[in-house]
Parts: C-alpha cells; structure tokens; sequence
C-alpha cells in the first residue's frame, strides 16, 4: 500500500513536473516564461516563497527580479554573485540546498548569510546551461566545463528539511530547463533589437552616427563592454571608435592603435587571415603597451573582420570583449549575432565610401568642362582674340589642368588599397618651386572670387630653403592647404589675408600656412582630418567637395615621418606642416621599413 | 537679355564669352551668386529671354530649407521659382550632374518638379543639358532652338 502511495506520488510529480517544462516550451516571451518559472516553483514545492535573480555579467551584482510574495529581508544585505550560498551556487553551478538554519554548519561559516528570520530552509538552483559551444581561437567548440549562468531560483520554506533529494533534483531540472529557454529568448530580444538598429543604420547618411549606432549596438544589446572599430586606411589600421575606456583615454588610445598592416600586431593579422578569433591574454600579437596601458587582462575578446561582401576585401576589424570574471567565454550564439550586424556595418560603411568616391569623380567634371571648352572657344574665334585673352586662356587650360591631376591624385590615395605608391625622392626648393608655383596657380581662382592676389606674405629669403621629399606628394599637401584658404575665406576682399611663415628647426622644417577666414570650430579640430567629414560652413560654400583633402594630406606628411596639425582656430586660421630634415637615404629606408 | 546662373564661373568663363560673343556682351548678365540672381531675376524678369542654371549650387537663404542635398539640387528648386512666376520662360539647366544621379533617392517634392522640368523639354520650354556634352558654340546653337 505504502509503496503504491509512493508510486502514485512519484507519478503524479513526474506529470506535474512534464506539464510545467512542456507549457514553458510554448512561451517565447521572456516576461511571462520567469512568471511560469515562479507558478511551476510553487507547484512543485509546499508552502513556499520563491524568487529569481538574475546575473548582471559585467558587474556580477544579482538583481531580484521575480518575487512569488515579497521576502522579508531582515538583514539589508544585498545578494551578490561572491558571497553566500547563492556565491557558491553560482561558482559550482549546482544547487546548494541548507536545510535547517539554527542549528547548521552553515551559519558558522563566512558562507551563509541569512536572509530572513521565518526561513528555516531553502534551496538555490543555478540557472545554467552547459555544454555551450564557444568561441576558442578560431574555432567554435564544444568546450567540456564550458557554461553559461544566467541566475538562481531561490525557493525558502518556514518548514525545516523541506526539500528532499527528489525535489533537488527535479527543481534542478525546472532550473536548467527554464535556462535555456530564457538563453533563447534573450537571442530572440537581441536579434529583435538589432534588427530595429539596421533600419536606423539604413537610413541614416551621417557616418559618425552610423558608427555610433554601431557601437551602441554592441554595448547595450550584445552587453559586450569594450569595443574597438578599427578601419583599414592605406597601409595601416587604426582605430576608429573606442568604448569601454574612460573618455579623457580615447585619445590616447587611438594614437597608440595604429598599426602597419604588415605587423605582427592582433589587428594585421586578423585582416590578412580573415577569421573570427578569440584571443588568449598572452597572445604573442597584442600590442604590450596598449595590453599594460588599458588592463586588458581581465578582458576575453573577439575580434572579427569586416569584409566587404562583393569583393571579399576586408575593411577593417570589430574587436569586442567584456570582463572574464562572470563570462568565462564568448558564446556561439553571441558570436553569430555579432557576425551578421558586422557584414551589415561592413556594408553600410562600403556604401559610404563609394558615396565618396562619387564626390570625388564629381570633382573631375568642373576642371575637364573648363579645359574643353576653353580650347574650342580659342580654336573658333583665334582670330577675333587678343593676345592677353589668347594667354590667359591658354593659362587657364593648364592651370585647369593641374586641378584635375590634384583631384587624380585623391582617387588615387583614398583608392590605393593596401599596395604603397610611388614615391620619387629628390631636393625640392619647397617655397620656390612648390608653395609660390602653387600660388601662382590659384592666382586665377583668387582673382574669381574677387580677392586681392597681393595679400599673400611669405618669409625672406624662402627660396633658398630646400629638403629632400616626394616633390609631387608635398604639391598636394600644398595645394590643400592653398585651396582651403581661398575656398573659405570672407567675401569682403579687404579681410582676405594669407601667411606664410617658417621656422628652420635642425631636424624639421615647419611650415605655417595662415589664413583670414572664417575659420574651424572647436569641435570640429579633429573631425576635419577625418576622410569625408565636411563642416557645415564648409558644405555650405564649396556644395561638392569630397572632404578628402585634409585627410590626405596628413597621411601623406605621416608617411614622410612629419605631421600636419591645426595650430588655431580662426583669425588666423593655421596649419603648420612638419616636414623631417633627413637624407635621402634616410627618407628612402624609412619609407620602405613603414 | 540672357542670365547665366553658376557658382563656378572660372570653369565655364568659354561659354559665357562665347554667348557675349553670339548676343552681345551687354545682353549677357552672369551671376555666380543663388541669392543675388534671384533677386536680379524678380527685379528684371520682364527683360530675360533665357535662363542659363546651374543646378550644384550653394543654397544661399532663398533655398536653404529646401531638400537640396546639401546644395546639389538647388538648380531644381531654383527652377521651380522661375516657373511660378514666368511659367513659359526658355530655361536651360546646364550641369554636371546626370539625371540618373539626381533621380536616386528622390523625395516626392522633388521628383514633381523634376516630372515638371521633363514635361516642359518635351514642350519645348526647358532643356536639361550635361555641360561636359556641349562646346561653348553648341551651347549657343541650343539657345537659339529654343527661343524659336
């Protein structure tokens, strides 16, 4: 009799316990499955209160967030992943059960910290899921030990030895079931979330929104904490957008990630193999001074190529980590979430950069217009022109003609890929031969716009000043830096102003560029060396510009080992170009070894 | 009197010459500035026979609450202002951009006027024309078809 009671009993469970895990299977809402966690808690158990928190991974801090009837907590302690049997729990990823709290080993040890007064046991079930495939190097694997806990179901009971070894067992399943069914809604949610972030990213034109959605994206849905957007420029990757470290180290940060692409460092390498990988901290190939710098010790990261679709070539890398104290690993899930809104902010950015190049083709149009109608209007009316008019046509021609080149000249860099150009090292008489030459040039354009061409100064003496360099890279620094100060300065030709100074330092040459007009704002000084950013005043006077030229002309003066930098901001608007005071020989090493 | 409206005049000055050339220098009025040739087409509308437009210019205020992608439409909206007080006037949009650039992405405002200005090439009352297409002397021989 007895045993058929137990039978019964076992029975009856065993239905109880199928019904609830088979009703939690029909659920996909995250809200109503912890409901149905808490009903099927209760149902399965006497008499209790039950409770359901989950697992903050950045911080590690638990948060209630299910309740079957408010507990009383008598000691205003807050539960944390660390401390206590709910500590334990987590740390073991197995129910820790205590069974009578006045009497128990427990309470003598730092363990247990007692929440309530009317408990007299209970059980804390970890909610995790084993077996989760995860991301090790460039492999995704079936890691043995490899877990994900997501919280605990805590269950109390005023009655001492509520639980038997039955009830642990079964309550474990409940737990584990309810995991892996809350892991999937929470995929569910972020997919969902993702999904509304790419309409955003669609439609919007403005590139540094669209890499702030980005990174928003990673950091609030993905909850991945530290994330670095790195574009391929030319022969080096650097660092485009950095989160997770504090602000006034941003800068520091993307100085310091800057790398050849034929390196050694983590970033050249995931271009050249085009894999997803996970890296170990003592990976050979993170930069030390960056590791040391910013304590990526306790970060797990992944780092995945952007790859543009239609031509498979890479773009550039989104690394993405978070604090290993709470996620030991980066999950499969995750990583194919992350994969395809990567291929979809590769694509957007591709997008971006042929709307560029568009704007650069644009540029083209103007100078050729000029050159052919110029030599037909001469070539039909020769005879009906002066001779002045002959000549300044015949200027204009080649004077349009240099314009195109200079436009050429960036297709070329912004298209050149990862192949180095040309570059041909010679003595130049900068001011002689490259600055006043440029001037010269532009005379026309100056007098266009209505301008005095007799408001230039520049230093005595300057055409005696040479350096060895890449004549026709430093013509286009030139040019950029001329171009700009005609294109924005004030209409009133009284306050049109250009300077130029110098400054014969041993081992450079600074060149100052200073210019009356209307100027950069403040919070634009970075921005304006940034490929395609264009200031609203910019935009607003010169409606085709690709804004490539500053961008351009700095790499070009980094490759010679100088620099350009903006040195003030308006009245007088100046730039100073660094130019290295080095041989020949010199030069040539460098640029080869870059 | 014809008025040529671009914000570039160093690189079409061929065509202008040749059109004062063609017509007579005093009957040309060259205008790089969108506001100020607005203002000299609402103060003289009576004696222009041709507008020449530009259609990449800076909005200046008159345009600048209208969708011109950043002033690569402005000859549009430009043309749709002309319309609505001389609807019969010969315009010529002479311009570097190609319908095809300028059909991608269209709002409806746009598109309309844009539906207008084709409207009117069939009529015989507008030509859209690629500047890198024409010499200056075939600019000149366009002018005259339309005004006939």
């Amino acid at each position: 009799m007895g045993t058929n009671m137990t039978n019964n009993n076992d029975h009856q469970r065993l239905e109880k316990i199928v019904n609830i895990m088979l009703e939690m299977t029909k659920i996909d809402d995250s809200d109503l499955l912890l409901d149905k966690l808490i009903e099927g808690a209760l149902k399965l158990t006497n008499n209790t209160k039950v409770s359901i928190m989950l697992l903050n991974h950045l911080t590690g801090d638990l948060e209630t967030i299910r309740e079957s009837s408010p507990i009383v907590v008598d000691n205003n302690r807050k539960l944390s992943s660390d401390v206590g049997i709910t500590g334990l729990a987590i740390q073991d990823e197995e129910p820790i059960k205590v069974s009578y709290f006045s009497h128990h080993k427990w309470k003598r040890q730092k363990h247990y910290v007692e929440q309530s007064s009317d408990t007299h046991s209970e059980i804390r079930l970890p909610l995790v899921i084993d077996g989760v495939t995860v991301q090790v190097k460039t492999e995704l694997k079936k890691v043995k030990g490899a877990s994900k806990t997501l919280g605990i179901l805590n269950i109390e009971s005023p009655d001492f030895d509520a639980f038997s070894q039955e009830d642990e067992k079964q309550l474990s399943l409940l737990a584990r079931h309810a995991a892996i069914l809350l892991d999937k809604c929470d995929s569910d949610t972020k997919i969902n979330q993702l999904r509304q972030i790419e309409r955003y990213i669609a439609e919007e034109k403005n590139y540094e929104q669209i890499m702030e959605y980005i990174v928003k994206s990673i950091t609030e849905t993905l909850k991945f904490n530290f994330v670095n957007i790195s574009l391929i420029e030319g022969n080096y990757i650097k660092t485009k957008h950095i989160s997770g470290i504090r602000k006034k180290q941003q800068k520091e940060f993307k100085r310091m990630a800057f790398h050849s692409l034929d390196s050694n460092d983590i970033q050249a390498d995931i271009v050249k193999c085009k894999k997803i990988e996970v890296l170990d901290s003592n990976d050979p190939r993170l930069d030390p001074k960056i590791f040391e710098k910013f304590g990526h010790k306790n970060l797990i990261r992944v780092f995945i190529p952007m790859i543009e679709q239609s031509t498979n070539r890479v773009l550039g890398t989104i690394e993405a980590g978070y604090p290993k104290e709470y996620r030991k690993y980066i999950y499969k899930q995750d990583i194919e979430i992350l994969k395809n809104f990567v291929n979809y902010a590769a694509q957007t950015l591709e997008r971006r950069k042929t709307d560029l190049i568009d704007r650069i083709t644009h540029e083209f149009k103007s100078p050729i217009v000029g050159i052919r109608s110029n030599a037909s209007f001469m070539q039909r009316r020769f005879n009906e022109l002066s001779d002045d008019l002959i000549t300044k046509k015949f200027n204009d021609i080649i004077i349009d003609s240099e314009i195109l080149l200079y436009q050429i000249g960036k297709l070329d860099y912004f298209m050149r890929g990862i192949k180095q150009q040309q570059t041909k090292i010679e003595k130049i008489f900068i001011f002689r031969d490259i600055i006043i030459k440029t001037l010269k040039q532009l005379r026309p354009t100056i007098i266009a716009k209505g301008l005095p061409f007799f408001n230039i100064d520049y230093p005595d003496n300057c055409n005696r000043i040479s350096i060895y360099t890449d004549r026709a890279k430093i013509n286009q620094v030139v040019y950029n830096l001329l171009i700009n100060s005609i294109k924005y300065a004030y209409k009133d030709p009284n306050q049109f102003h250009i300077k130029l100074e110098m400054e014969d330092k041993k081992r450079q040459l600074n060149i100052k560029f200073k210019d009356s007009g209307t100027g950069i704002k403040d919070e634009d000084r970075d921005k304006i060396f940034e490929p395609g950013f264009r200031a609203q005043e910019a935009i607003k006077s010169d409606v085709v510009g690709s804004g490539l030229g500053l961008a351009i002309a700095r790499d070009i003066m980094k490759e010679f080992g100088g620099d350009l930098i903006l040195t003030n901001l308006h009245k007088p608007t100046e730039f100073q170009m660094i130019l290295p005071k080095k041989t020949k020989e010199e030069l040539e090493h460098d640029l080869i070894h870059r | 009197m014809i008025l040529y409206i671009d914000d570039e005049p160093r690189y079409i000055e061929s065509f202008v010459q040749e059109l004062g050339y063609e017509f007579g220098e005093d009957n040309i009025i060259f205008e790089p500035n969108t506001d100020k040739a607005l203002d000299f087409f609402i103060n003289n509308s009576q004696e222009i026979k041709v507008i020449i437009l530009d259609n990449m210019m800076p909005t200046g205020k008159a345009f600048k609450d209208k969708p011109t992608k950043e002033g690569i439409l402005t000859g549009i909206f430009f043309y749709e202002r002309i319309r609505i007080s001389q609807p019969d006037l010969p315009i010529i949009i002479f311009t570097n951009t190609s319908k095809e650039y300028i059909c991608s992405d269209l709002d409806d405002e746009t598109y309309r006027i844009f539906r207008q200005i084709e409207i009117d090439e069939n009529i015989k009352k507008a030509l859209f024309l690629q500047k890198e297409n024409y010499f200056p002397f075939e600019l000149v021989e366009k002018i005259k078809e339309l005004s006939t």
